[in-house]
């Protein structure tokens, strides 16, 4: 795949995590959306962590295979992104939805730094006067049609991944967290009885 | 702690094991998404290629090579060889005096995209370089306020400007800076900076965009690096031709 491609591609993608985070927006504002955002929360970890890997390895393609050196900003967000990448897929084996306690901060944070990146590539005098010779961050390797940067695809990510460990209700009769699976003590007390 | 506290309903539907649809759905939506990028993205290329060789091929003896039409040549045109003669410039300081002026600036020469040679001579009056590059956002805000300080007319008459294109990456934006220059309306001379911005070093680029005034003495009068805007630039040439 060559790199405009592979730009389409990872924008495409970002669109798509948009949308579907806009989706859990949506149905979680009407009545109606409920019942599918009910259907939807046991699959809420796997998206997550398929965002994030996605995030990840294109994040790991720019930078490794095209050489796009990342700028500071970008280092923020990879620190905020990389961990996702992993924390849920070991919450998605464990089916531990209490994950979030752990990630949603990490995803906050990253959503708040990718804003701002994707704002001074708007308006690069917020940042200062003058351009980093080597990574300015309000510069932009590319803009895919028009406005999608490597900033906003990293934006819409983190922008999915909350929704779907905020907004994804958890159905009546399941409890979420590590409660759900036992550690080696309350196994061990649980012939005794509580 | 790990209790859950999202809302709950106790009247929604019992959650369904599996959800084959959606899985399914997502796989056919990214395959379509990548079909769909591989194939638009494969004519933007072919675009590409037929619109660049014909402004970058000068100055080379392969005219009507149709092999050139590859980043590698496209980078030949953009990029030339720089003769620097003397000490580099120490980088500007954020702030504080600047230790530079005063000290003789390097002699500098090299050629425009065309190939034509570009001598930074300040014996004929001094010499103010313009380090720019076409990918730096603040670059491309500045360049107009350049254009508006010229056409107003306050330009001292004996004062040399020239543009230096320089930190040159065909894989940044408003590649290549042959046509952005022309696109930005720029009417100084430009010289083309080396590959490894070689000239830029040479003048203690210490961001972009930056201005270095060499007076008829040689030596360095002022120095300043980011967006000035048009009060700006005439308050620096200003003060360093007092």
């Amino acid at each position: 795949m060559s790199l405009s491609a592979a730009e389409r591609f990872f924008s495409l993608l970002a669109l798509i995590a948009a949308a579907g985070a806009i989706g859990i927006v949506g149905l979680r504002l009407v009545p109606a959306g409920r019942p599918t955002l009910l259907r939807l929360h046991d699959a809420t970890l796997w998206l997550a962590w398929l965002v994030a890997a996605t995030a990840m390895v294109g994040s790991l393609y720019f930078s490794e295979v095209q050489h796009f050196t990342p700028c500071r900003y970008c280092w923020f967000q990879r620190i905020a992104m990389y961990p996702l990448a992993v924390i849920m897929l070991v919450a998605a084996l464990r089916r531990d939805h209490a994950v979030r306690w752990y990630a949603v901060p990490l995803a906050a944070i990253g959503l708040i730094i990718s804003s701002y990146h994707y704002l001074i590539e708007w308006y690069p005098q917020l940042e200062g006067g003058s351009c980093d010779p080597v990574v300015p961050c309000s510069s932009f390797w590319f803009r895919e049609f028009g406005f999608i940067t490597l900033a906003f695809m990293a934006l819409c990510g983190f922008a999915a991944i909350l929704a779907l460990l905020l907004l994804v209700p958890h159905p009546p009769n399941q409890r979420s967290g590590i409660a759900q699976t036992p550690t080696p003590h309350e196994m061990e007390e649980t012939p005794h009885g509580h | 702690m790990a209790t859950d506290r999202s809302p709950q309903w106790s009247d929604a539907p019992q959650p369904k094991k599996g959800l084959p649809w959606l899985w399914i759905g997502l796989a056919v939506v990214v395959l379509v998404a990548a079909g769909f990028a591989v194939l638009s993205a494969g004519a933007d290329n072919e675009l590409t290629v037929g619109t660049v060789p014909a402004t970058v091929d000068g100055g080379g003896d392969g005219e009507g090579d149709g092999s050139t039409a590859t980043t590698a040549a496209v980078s030949k045109g953009e990029v030339w060889p720089v003769t620097i003669t003397g000490t580099p410039l120490v980088p500007l300081p954020d702030g504080g005096p600047d230790p530079a002026v005063g000290a003789a600036a390097p002699q500098l020469s090299g050629y425009t995209f065309d190939g034509s040679a570009v001598a930074v001579d300040p014996s004929k009056g001094p010499v103010m370089l313009v380090f720019l590059a076409h990918w730096c956002p603040h670059c491309n805000r500045e360049i107009p306020e350049l254009l508006s300080w010229k056409s107003s007319g306050a330009v001292p008459d004996d004062l040399q400007v020239i543009a230096v294109t320089t930190a040159v990456n065909p894989d940044r934006d408003f590649y290549p800076p042959s046509q952005w220059i022309v696109d930005k309306g720029w009417t100084w001379p430009v010289l083309a900076d080396s590959e490894t911005s070689e000239a830029a070093q040479a003048m203690g680029v210490s961001g972009f965009p930056f201005s270095v005034i060499i007076g008829a003495d040689g030596t360095v009068l002022g120095r300043a690096s980011g967006e000035l805007g048009e009060a700006g630039i005439q308050a620096f040439v200003d003060a360093a031709l007092a």
